[in-house]
């Protein structure tokens, strides 16, 4: 699926970059766990599932299934793991972010008639 | 077990999951809903645990996770065939033009025929749905004890409604309406107008619509509402806004101004506009008259949303003191009519507005359209069928790479859907430029089609679309996708059970064709009987002349004895063949309804009634005028009388008559209603309101011309009345004549797609079988031989059709001739030897076309090739 290429929007790059730092405990209840944890967002879970299936489509997860435990009534997990092409653009995006951010004037404040 | 698990979440929605969503996603999806909803039950408490818990699986309720079926792949590439299919449609359409163009134009009959019907039907049923207000508009109506049973009326008591309006809440507006016929002057003209008094709520209860002036207008009592065609009748081209307009209420002439015209009320109203005038005027007549009491129709609007029950209780509840002081016409209860039943409930009860439909014409149509369709969808099939059988290879080679079934019915009926779309087309086309207009002169309305407005018309259209593809199409379809390709393919294809079945489906057209025929013979042959019938008096040569008023009386006696023209007049109140006057006659327990005549002295013997006992009255006798009776024989006949010259008495209205005479029936009305019992009584010249004038040789035509001018120029204002006797019932055999056009309209339709059908099935049965009939000729069969070789194969197809036909068609027919005339001759052999020969000759004629093509074809062209 090619759709929007390698445009990333800001939710996904955030959701992009919770899996990475999930590694191998990453699925749709943990990343929505960790994202209230660490952004003090509250996504609902349908909106996670739709994110994470765009970023598998893209390329930059993958993902297998496992991990049946007590409360999920012994269903399986599906578990994300972060790809080398997924590394890679948020390598991507942190450097377009720092080129962007260095050429902001120093003496930026806000002034109502600038 | 932890004791987190003594929750479980909410089972419906888990249900629901299960059920939409796609099975490959489900484990992973209810899984983490599951995970959360007992995560939340320990961080938020069950409650909001279980509502989050619908909340997601709502969320999860997205086209990406729902269900969806496997065979998604192959549903996809069907509908990119789509367009493919009805590229062959067109392609299989112009390669066989004569069976399509024999369907089309079938199909399109039957579609125009239908609209038609439709029209009439819908005409008949939907009435007064153009109100805004519909939904809260009702008549009031109330039961009532009558001598026998309980009887419904229309028309409410005036002080009655007075009561309503102050005591029942929940009524938003109200409207009185009565009517009278008024004369209307207007530049020193009189016309007769049916003028209608109603409350200036009126016209915002009810929808009109506005053509010029101030909807406002009933509000003044001096202005009145007239409608378009009034204005046109009244005032001519001139605008009639503002113009003052005379009505005589009563002996008083009142001067109005006109101050809005509205167009006319659409078809399908009861409610009347013509001209309105305010309720008052209509109350200080009756007050002029003594009369303090009286009975209107009562119309109410409820505020949107009160429940009519609400509205009877309390109008209920008005009845006890009502009926202390109404010991004679005591309610019973109210009930509240809606204005858009009560029309059709209009037969139910007393003082009803509007007029409920007439069946008979309504069944005729229907049973014509249906007739139509089925004819043409029978011819359809039939056709198909054969048709299909040319595309028998088609379809073994698609199934042998691989088509299923259903891909192959659905490709037929596309075609199908497409040939029935241009029928369609078509018909609309015949119906717009042929059938309504046709239809509207014989039927004397005005029926339009406006297809983009009129949503039922849309719907039935669509129905009537479905409707003919899938009868027409999908018997075809079904029998080709059902043969076995390698039966196709070694060419051992199964022919003789379709055969049978064309066969049963012809037979059927013929029957229908059959009645038909016999039925426009009979409506022919019945309106002769008819035109010709014994009037029971000489109406020839005689002219009717109203009298406009009693000043001209003496005058126009004076001016008609001195024309030289005129043979003898005679004077008279009624006239015989233009109005009825029932009354009650009782005999002892004999009670009857008759009609009761007051005429002239010498006016039977003027009209040239026939004497059977007794004499007429005497010219000279004054006792004549004490009530003295000349009666018809079916008036003695009804009364359970004999006549006696020393005196017959019956009893009307309390006062007893004697009998002196008895005349031979006679049709004082148009003879679509039975002779009954009728009665003449003697009065004197000053209460005549018109003359019969018996005309010496001449043109009828002339005479009137002449003697209208004459009298015409003696009156000012008013309008002479002069009128042929011959020409009384004019009306009544304008419609008959109308309903046999119709019929013979049918049945020639009927007969041609019988006979198309006919042609069709021939050509192709000949066509399957050239080669036989090329071996034939080879052998020196003559063309007569080879003529009976193809008649025999349908002459059971005929017979049966003769043999059933003829008794269902007297079984129809004779019902619906009945239903038209009184006076109706039965369906005798006649009729029917005329509608055998017809079928025949015209079955024949279809049979001739086909046998010369064997007859000039080339055996060695036929045969060359195999």
């Amino acid at each position: 699926m090619k759709g929007k290429g390698n445009y990333i929007g800001e939710l996904e790059e955030l959701i992009l970059l919770l899996v990475g730092i999930l590694r191998d405990e990453a699925y749709a209840v943990s990343v929505l766990k960790e994202m209230k944890e660490q952004t003090g967002r509250e996504l609902n879970i349908s909106a996670i599932h739709a994110v994470l299936n765009r970023l598998e489509d893209k390329g930059w997860l993958y993902s297998d299934m496992g991990g049946a435990t007590e409360e999920r009534g012994g269903r399986r997990k599906r578990y994300y793991h972060l790809t080398a092409a997924g590394k890679a653009m948020l390598d991507e995006v942190k450097h377009q972010r720092d080129q962007l951010y260095k050429q902001l004037p120093t003496d930026f404040a806000y002034s109502f008639f600038a | 077990m932890s004791k987190r698990f003594k929750h479980s979440p909410p089972r419906w929605a888990d249900w629901f999951l299960g059920l939409f969503c796609n099975p490959d996603l489900l484990e992973q999806l209810q899984g983490d809903v599951h995970e959360l909803f007992y995560w939340r039950v320990e961080e938020k408490g069950y409650s909001h645990a279980k509502w989050s818990f619908i909340w997601d699986v709502i969320r999860l309720f997205r086209w990406s996770n729902i269900r969806r079926t496997r065979k998604q792949g192959q549903k996809l590439n069907q509908i990119g065939m789509f367009k493919n299919y009805f590229k062959i449609g067109v392609r299989n359409l112009w390669k066989q033009r004569m069976p399509s163009a024999i369907n089309i134009i079938g199909l399109s009959i039957a579609v125009g025929c239908s609209i038609v019907a439709f029209k009439f039907v819908e005409f008949s049923y939907v009435k007064d749905n153009f109100h805004k207000n519909k939904e809260d508009l009702f008549l009031v109506t109330h039961w009532e004890e009558l001598e026998s049973n309980k009887g419904r009326n229309g028309a409410t008591n005036n002080e009655l409604t007075r009561e309503i309006l102050e005591s029942v809440p929940g009524i938003k507006a109200s409207t009185r309406y009565n009517r009278l016929q008024l004369e209307a002057r207007v530049n020193k003209h009189i016309t007769y107008n049916l003028t209608h008094f109603v409350d200036p709520a009126y016209l915002e209860m009810f929808t009109f619509e506005l053509q010029a002036g101030n909807p406002k207008t009933l509000n003044s009592a001096d202005q009145v509402v007239i409608d378009e065609s009034t204005a046109i009748r009244l005032f001519g081209e001139q605008s009639a806004l503002d113009q003052s307009i005379e009505l005589k209420i009563g002996e008083e002439w009142k001067v109005f101004s006109v101050g809005a015209v509205y167009k006319d009320k659409p078809h399908n109203g009861s409610l009347q506009l013509g001209i309105l005038v305010n309720y008052q005027h209509f109350e200080q007549h009756l007050s002029k008259l003594g009369q303090d009491d009286w009975s209107t129709n009562f119309f109410i609007q409820r505020q949107a949303g009160i429940q009519p029950e609400l509205l009877l209780e309390s109008m209920d509840k008005l009845l006890p003191i009502y009926n202390k002081d109404n010991e004679d016409g005591a309610y019973s209860n109210f009930e509240l009519e809606p204005i858009t039943t009560m029309a059709n409930n209009a037969y139910e009860m007393s003082n009803s507005i509007g007029s409920a439909p007439n069946k008979a014409p309504i069944l005729t149509l229907s049973a014509i359209a249906v007739f139509m369709l089925l004819l043409s969808t029978l011819n359809y099939v039939n056709i198909s069928l054969a048709m299909i059988m040319k595309r028998l290879k088609e379809i073994g080679v698609r199934k042998v790479v691989g088509s299923p079934r259903r891909q192959l019915i659905i490709q037929f009926l596309c075609e199908n859907l497409l040939l029935c779309l241009l029928s369609m087309f078509v018909g609309l086309l015949l119906a717009q430029g042929l059938f309504l207009p046709g239809f509207n002169e014989i039927a004397g309305v005005s029926f339009q089609l406006n297809l983009l407005s009129h949503q039922n018309f849309l719907m039935f259209l669509a129905a009537l679309l479905l409707f003919i593809s899938l009868a027409s199409g999908l018997y075809p379809a079904v029998v080709a996708s059902s043969y076995k390709p390698i039966s196709i393919l070694r060419k051992a294809t199964q022919r003789g059970g379709r055969r049978i079945l064309s066969s049963v489906f012809l037979t059927f057209q013929m029957i229908l064709a059959m009645v038909t025929i016999v039925a426009a013979v009979m409506f022919v042959y019945a309106n002769q009987v008819n035109e010709s019938i014994e009037w029971g008096y000489d109406q020839h040569n005689k002219l009717v002349i109203g009298i406009p008023e009693s000043d001209y009386r003496d005058a126009f006696r004076d001016v008609l004895l001195a024309d030289p023209s005129v043979e003898v007049i005679a004077g008279t109140r009624s006239n015989i063949g233009q109005s009825l006057n029932g009354v009650q006659f009782k005999n002892g327990e004999v009670k009857t309804y008759a009609e009761l005549f007051e005429v002239g002295r010498n006016y039977p013997e003027v009209l040239g009634l026939k004497l059977v006992e007794g004499r007429l009255f005497d010219e000279n006798l004054e006792s004549d005028f004490r009530k003295m009776l000349i009666v018809n024989q079916s008036f003695l006949e009804d009364l359970q009388l004999t006549f006696d010259p020393d005196g017959t008495t019956v009893v009307q209205d309390s006062v007893e008559y004697s009998i002196i005479g008895v005349v031979e029936d006679y049709h004082y009305w148009n003879p679509g209603m039975e002779i009954r019992g009728a009665a003449m009584r003697a009065i004197p010249a000053n209460l005549y309101t018109s003359y019969l004038v018996e005309m010496r040789e001449g043109n009828i035509f002339e005479h009137r011309g002449r003697l209208e001018e004459k009298l015409q120029a003696m009156v000012e204002e008013k309008s002479v009345y002069v009128g042929i006797q011959e020409l009384m019932f004019e009306g009544f055999y304008d419609e008959t004549r109308g309903i046999g056009n119709i019929m013979i309209f049918t049945a020639s339709i009927a007969i041609l797609l019988a006979a198309m059908g006919l042609y069709g099935l021939v050509s192709i049965n000949i066509s399957s079988q050239i080669k036989d009939y090329g071996i034939r000729k080879v052998l020196g069969a003559s063309s007569f031989n080879l003529a009976k070789a193809i008649v025999l194969k349908f002459r059971f197809v005929l017979l049966l059709a003769i043999l059933v036909g003829c008794p269902l068609a007297v079984l129809l027919v004779g019902a619906l001739v009945d239903n038209v005339y009184a006076y109706a001759p039965g369906i005798g052999v006649g009729p029917l030897a005329v509608a055998v020969f017809i079928l025949l000759s015209v079955t024949l004629f279809t049979f001739n076309l086909q046998i010369r093509r064997v007859r000039n074809m080339n055996p060695a062209e036929t045969l060359r090739t195999e």
